[in-house]
């Protein structure tokens, strides 16, 4: 697997997916779940925010079908459909498919998972649930 | 800034002129991806994309070139029932007025609504059809302060307004992909020109992919949220159209070495000038250039008029 981009706030991240976990930040002032980390909260700025899992559900905001490869290592995976998916706890975040690309719509009820077996770098996958 | 670095220009040399910083400043670009037969490398780990290789790179996107465009295209054809037909008819009107510029990369090349959506898909929605031309190509633009164009044996053009905005770093932390910062730019282009776009005649968009020309269309106030579907339709961009758009056949069929930036600002001089030809518009006297960047990202407007003015 690739090196992990030199991205220390997302470690704890990182090391989650690793563990088949979803840790993202919560602000210990204002209470909101924020998606990239970051040193403070980009709300409120205060400094404290704490990890934690949470849940993946949530709704396609939007899609796309790759039908090239954007690197070898997915060249397998064609074609294979990406999403910005917004997690009901408030952020955004974007994923791949794991499931046929067909089967991926924008504004469908889906849930977001860490992939077991990344191509390049821990990432997430998703799949649609029922409602 | 990508693409639209030129009309981002426009705006640091005209305030460094105003400024007294400088009397006289040059933008160019030149690149040849087409003879180098240049192709995309997988990203590098890079400190500088940090956002785009943490979160993007894992899922297999198509970035930083055809997958945030993709992404904002699916958002606005779900949002608003957008077709590829209309986001085809962008591409075609292009080809139109390609026809009357040979020096177009498409000259002399037909292109119909069915020839684009025939073309294979890339990134869904988005077909080969529905992305700017790979070329060789080259442009400079001078500015100068008003004084100094007065006594220039060329027709001045003058710089009325311009706006500038960066929206996003990648799209994973846009809060909304297809009200894009064209809102901010060509808001505040009009306001510093003292126009609005009914006051425009000839205008050139950044046509990276065919749907960049319809979110901007509607970021900038041509048409409202979800109508410039229609208002492309039944020939108002194509030659000889109430509205003149891209006439020098644009990004998808005159030219595009890497950035077409450059080249949305020498057609609207050189339709202000009156120097276009077969393509000319008639009577153009005040012309708007809007180039579109990066991600979807960065967005800059320039509004030009025919003529000199007073300080």
């Amino acid at each position: 697997m690739t090196d992990w981009p030199y991205n220390p706030d997302a470690d704890p991240y990182r090391d989650g997916l690793a563990r088949g976990v979803i840790l993202m930040q919560t602000c210990g002032a204002c209470g909101r779940v924020q998606f990239p980390p970051r040193v403070r909260c980009l709300r409120c700025g205060a400094a404290e925010v704490e990890w934690s899992e949470v849940d993946g559900a949530g709704i396609v905001y939007a899609k796309t079908v790759n039908r090239r490869p954007a690197e070898e290592a997915f060249a397998a995976l064609v074609p294979y459909a990406v999403a910005l998916v917004d997690l009901d706890v408030g952020v955004r975040v974007m994923a791949r498919a794991g499931v046929a690309a067909d089967q991926v719509q924008t504004g469908g009820r889906v849930v977001v998972y860490p992939d077991p077996e990344p191509p390049v770098l821990p990432g997430l996958l998703f799949r649609p649930v029922a409602g | 800034m990508g693409g639209s670095s030129f009309e981002f220009q426009v705006a640091s040399a005209d305030a460094a002129i105003a400024a007294g910083l400088c009397t006289t400043a040059v933008i160019t670009y030149a690149n040849t991806p087409r003879q180098d037969r240049r192709v995309a490398q997988p990203p590098r780990p890079d400190p500088s994309y940090i956002f785009r290789d943490t979160y993007e790179r894992p899922t297999g996107l198509l970035s930083p070139d055809i997958g945030p465009y993709a992404l904002a295209t699916d958002r606005y054809m779900w949002e608003f029932g957008v077709t590829s037909e209309q986001l085809a008819e962008v591409a075609v009107a292009s080809r139109h007025w390609a026809a009357m510029n040979p020096k177009a990369f498409r000259y002399g090349q037909p292109l119909t609504i069915e020839d684009v959506l025939a073309t294979p898909l890339i990134s869904d929605p988005l077909h080969t059809g529905d992305c700017c031309l790979i070329t060789d190509g080259g442009g400079a633009v001078v500015l100068t302060s008003h004084e100094r164009a007065r006594d220039l044996r060329t027709e001045p053009v003058a710089v009325l307004g311009f706006g500038t905005a960066i929206s996003h770093g990648v799209v994973l932390v846009s809060d909304d992909l297809i009200r894009t910062g064209s809102r901010v730019s060509g808001g505040a282009a009009f306001g510093m020109a003292g126009l609005s776009p009914a006051d425009v005649d000839v205008t050139q968009i950044y046509d990276s992919f065919t749907s960049t020309v319809l979110l901007t269309l509607e970021g900038l106030g041509f048409c409202g949220d979800g109508e410039a579907g229609s208002f492309v339709e039944g020939g108002r961009i194509r030659p000889g159209g109430a509205f003149p758009l891209n006439t020098s056949g644009g990004g998808m069929s005159y030219c595009h070495p890497g950035r077409f930036g450059i080249f949305l600002l020498i057609e609207a001089v050189r339709q202000l000038r009156g120097e276009c030809g077969e393509r000319q518009v008639a009577g153009a006297e005040v012309a708007l250039a809007h180039g579109t960047g990066g991600n979807l990202s960065s967005s800059a407007t320039v509004i030009m008029r025919k003529g000199a003015v007073d300080d």
